[in-house]
């Protein structure tokens, strides 16, 4: 009995299991290609920034770091989002290219 | 039950290693329908290891003794919750308890991804998992089976030792079990970004909720092990250094540094390279700590069945290291990030020091505990380190980790002006030497524990400051009232604040472990009925005594009036039981927990006329400990609720 039920399991879970391998092949999602990589590279450093420019901010009005310690951060930081925004327009113009 | 259990164990070990051919045929063939028939097949192991996990259960709630496990672990007698709980009182049900948690985990991950399409990551994250899985079923199949039969059938088990007769039992191994699988998904995470070449922070920010999870799993399990110890093994302390509780603190302290330079990363895209060493560590350190308790390769209270597992566990974890530095060495350059700390004056470089400081509090850690058996290598004798080299040792890296708890909320990102530290500061460190001259006052001379009241301060004042600092700051800008400007920083910066409420949690600990280590008070005596034994403040009167049955023991109990100043204040019953099958009584700790101390007592001896021995101590502020370590697992909750979504 135990051995007829645990078939009759086995063969429930086998089904459930390969049933997927039997329907029509479909690629995966491919990896990023470089240009892809290069883009998501400036969103993550745009992200970083703006996010750092949120800590320096809080850390501000907290009392942690001097007026011109923040600024000169926030400059610096600003800077680095510019410079992400306009390598990102320069990859647009590439791809369209 | 028997044949269901063995072949639900081998289906299960079957359907793993069909999901990895799966997976692996997918990435080969770049077909991603192999890929979920290798996730189906995962999920189908999670059933089978379920199965095999409820066949387990029936077989002690029926008293199948038959099964060497359930008759070596339980018996007739066994109240039905220490039943259900014997599952994992030995190797065979702890490794069998592992694979089943393992496989709902994993069940939990691939529901968690059900709406991203797979791509070229996802299959090497169930690789990991699976292989893991595929290790533990392939023990139980082959090495250490629960469901080994006896060639005769016992009238009755043995019984569970009473030790583990206690409710502490019923949480702490499964809930330490929790804390080291756990990591295996983050883990996995982070070798299929090795592997796969994905160098961003997105690894780290899928798995924030695992890292987190299972470091509060694994400190519950922590607590709960100390709190068991300490009412249950009767000597009086809740941490000895033993080789297991050890096991279980190495990986919380290099986890609880990943999850420090995990922020680094997600804040600065720094530090990756170090973030693949600490959680590949810490997944390696939760393998040997489970390695550790059940090989019996150290002897420990906690060895309650040891058999020939080591062998296999260094394999695996051999494979993991060489593994895993081969493809950090592989993936070293596109991980290597340009950007730095700029500053030592900055919270990065506070938390660079608490990493350096935690690593080696682990290694110093796992120096003394493998020292028995580095010892018997070189020597032939088997040497043991004791608890006071693990004191000397790790007390004053504790303190700079507690100096270090203090300094970082004060201390802003990447730059901070010494004029603004010294601000910061001032009120917290006038708070720190005032509790530190009235300490002095009071009569506390000693270093250590007075370093460890002027730094709890210290870091009590500097969460407090910045706190106020917030809220004055929140008011200013929304014109919200003190408690609303409080209320909703707490929630709205709840990574932030539940932080702090893990590092105050910690300065409570702190206080507590001083306190009732350096100021304990101890008292023995022997009384007969109506004689008193005095300690501290406290006269404990020897009133009654008792003997009746109950569940599968039979309790000898005495009551002691507690006087303080003449009066009558309270009363305790110390016991002493006989278990159903045990070979040895065991004592049954009383004791009377306040704010202030706690007053510990027990009944080592029962002599003629029913004359008692008693051990008494009082503690003082232990019960900040049990309180400190609340808050610590109250602020990690806090730090994962997830934010609600905008929707964009």
């Amino acid at each position: 009995m135990e051995i007829a039920i645990f078939l009759i399991i086995s063969a429930v879970l086998m089904a459930y299991t390969l049933l997927p391998a039997f329907r029509p092949a479909e690629p995966l999602l491919l990896d990023v290609n470089a240009l892809q990589r290069r883009r998501n590279a400036l969103q993550q450093e745009k992200t970083h920034n703006l996010k750092a420019i949120k800590d320096i901010d809080f850390d501000l009005a907290t009392d942690k770091i001097s007026t011109e310690d923040h600024e000169e951060l926030r400059t610096l930081l600003s800077l680095k989002i510019a410079d992400a925004i306009e390598a990102e327009k320069r990859l647009q113009e590439e791809e369209k290219v | 039950m028997i044949t269901f259990g063995i072949l639900s164990q081998i289906a299960a070990l079957f359907f793993t290693l069909l999901s990895m051919g799966l997976l692996l045929s997918g990435l080969g063939r770049n077909n991603v329908r192999l890929v979920q028939a290798g996730k189906r097949g995962l999920l189908s192991a999670m059933a089978a290891t379920t199965l095999a996990s409820i066949a387990l259960l029936s077989l002690f709630l029926t008293d199948s003794f038959q099964v060497e496990y359930v008759a070596s672990y339980s018996d007739r007698a066994l109240p039905l919750f220490y039943k259900i709980t014997a599952f994992w009182a030995g190797q065979k049900g702890s490794l069998l308890f592992w694979a089943w948690v393992l496989s709902l985990f994993i069940g939990m991950v691939i529901f968690n991804n059900r709406k991203e399409p797979d791509n070229r990551n996802t299959p090497y994250v169930y690789l990991v998992l699976a292989g893991t899985l595929s290790f533990f079923l392939f023990l139980l199949c082959a090495v250490s089976n629960p469901f080994d039969t006896l060639n005769f059938l016992p009238r009755d088990g043995q019984g569970l030792n009473p030790m583990l007769q206690n409710p502490g039992m019923i949480f702490h191994p499964p809930i330490l079990f929790f804390g080291y699988i756990g990591f295996t998904v983050p883990y996995a995470y982070a070798i299929a970004a090795m592997i796969t070449g994905n160098t961003g922070v997105d690894w780290i920010r899928k798995t924030r909720v695992w890292n987190v999870l299972s470091w509060i799993f694994l400190s519950i399990g922590i607590i709960l092990g100390g709190q068991w110890a300490y009412v249950e093994l009767g000597w009086g302390g809740y941490w000895a250094w033993d080789p297991v509780e050890n096991a279980s603190f190495i990986p919380w302290l290099v986890s609880t540094a990943f999850i420090h330079t995990a922020i680094i990363q997600e804040r600065r895209g720094i530090m990756k390279v170090w973030n693949m060493v600490l959680i590949q560590l810490t997944f390696l350190l939760c393998i040997f700590g489970t390695y550790l308790v059940r090989s019996g390769i150290l002897q420990s209270v906690h060895d309650f069945g040891a058999t020939g597992l080591g062998g296999y566990f260094i394999i695996f974890m051999v494979i993991a290291t060489i593994g895993g530095i081969y493809l950090l060495a592989e993936s070293y350059n596109e991980f290597k990030t340009p950007g730095s700390v700029e500053s030592y004056l900055s919270r990065e470089s506070t938390f660079l020091f608490n990493n350096v400081i935690l690593l080696a509090l682990a290694f110093a850690t796992l120096l003394g505990t493998v020292f028995p058996i580095i010892s018997e290598a070189v020597t032939g004798n088997k040497l043991t380190v004791g608890q006071p080299f693990f004191n000397q040792v790790n007390t004053p890296l504790f303190l700079m980790l507690v100096l270090l708890t203090g300094i970082c909320p004060l201390i802003g990102w990447r730059k901070a002006s010494v004029s603004n530290l010294r601000r910061n500061f001032l009120r917290p460190a006038i708070t720190a030497l005032l509790a530190g001259i009235i300490m002095a006052a009071f009569g506390i001379r000693e270093l250590y524990p007075l370093l460890a009241f002027t730094l709890s301060a210290f870091v009590g004042a500097t969460i407090i400051q910045e706190y106020i600092t917030a809220i004055r700051s929140r008011k200013k800008l929304s014109g919200e009232s003190s408690a609303l400007a409080g209320l909703k920083l707490l929630w709205k910066m709840r990574r932030r604040y539940g932080g702090h409420i893990v590092h105050f949690g910690l300065a409570m600990m702190v206080v507590g472990i001083a306190a009732s280590s350096a100021y304990k008070l101890e008292s023995q005596g022997t009384l007969r009925q109506g004689e008193s034994l005095s300690i501290g403040d406290f006269v404990l009167k020897y009133e009654s005594f008792r003997q009746y049955e109950k569940y599968n023991r039979t309790i000898y109990a005495a009551t002691l009036g507690v006087f303080r100043d003449g009066t009558r204040i309270d009363e305790m019953e110390a016991e002493r039981r006989y278990y159903v099958n045990a070979k040895q009584p065991t004592t049954e700790v009383a004791i009377r927990s306040t704010l202030v101390e706690d007053l510990y007592v027990t009944m080592p001896g029962i002599g003629k006329g029913n004359e008692i021995t008693l051990k008494v101590a009082v503690n003082p502020l232990l019960i900040w400990i049990w309180f400190g370590s609340g808050l610590m697992v109250l602020g990690g909750i806090l730090a994962i609720i997830p934010s609600r979504r905008k929707k964009s």
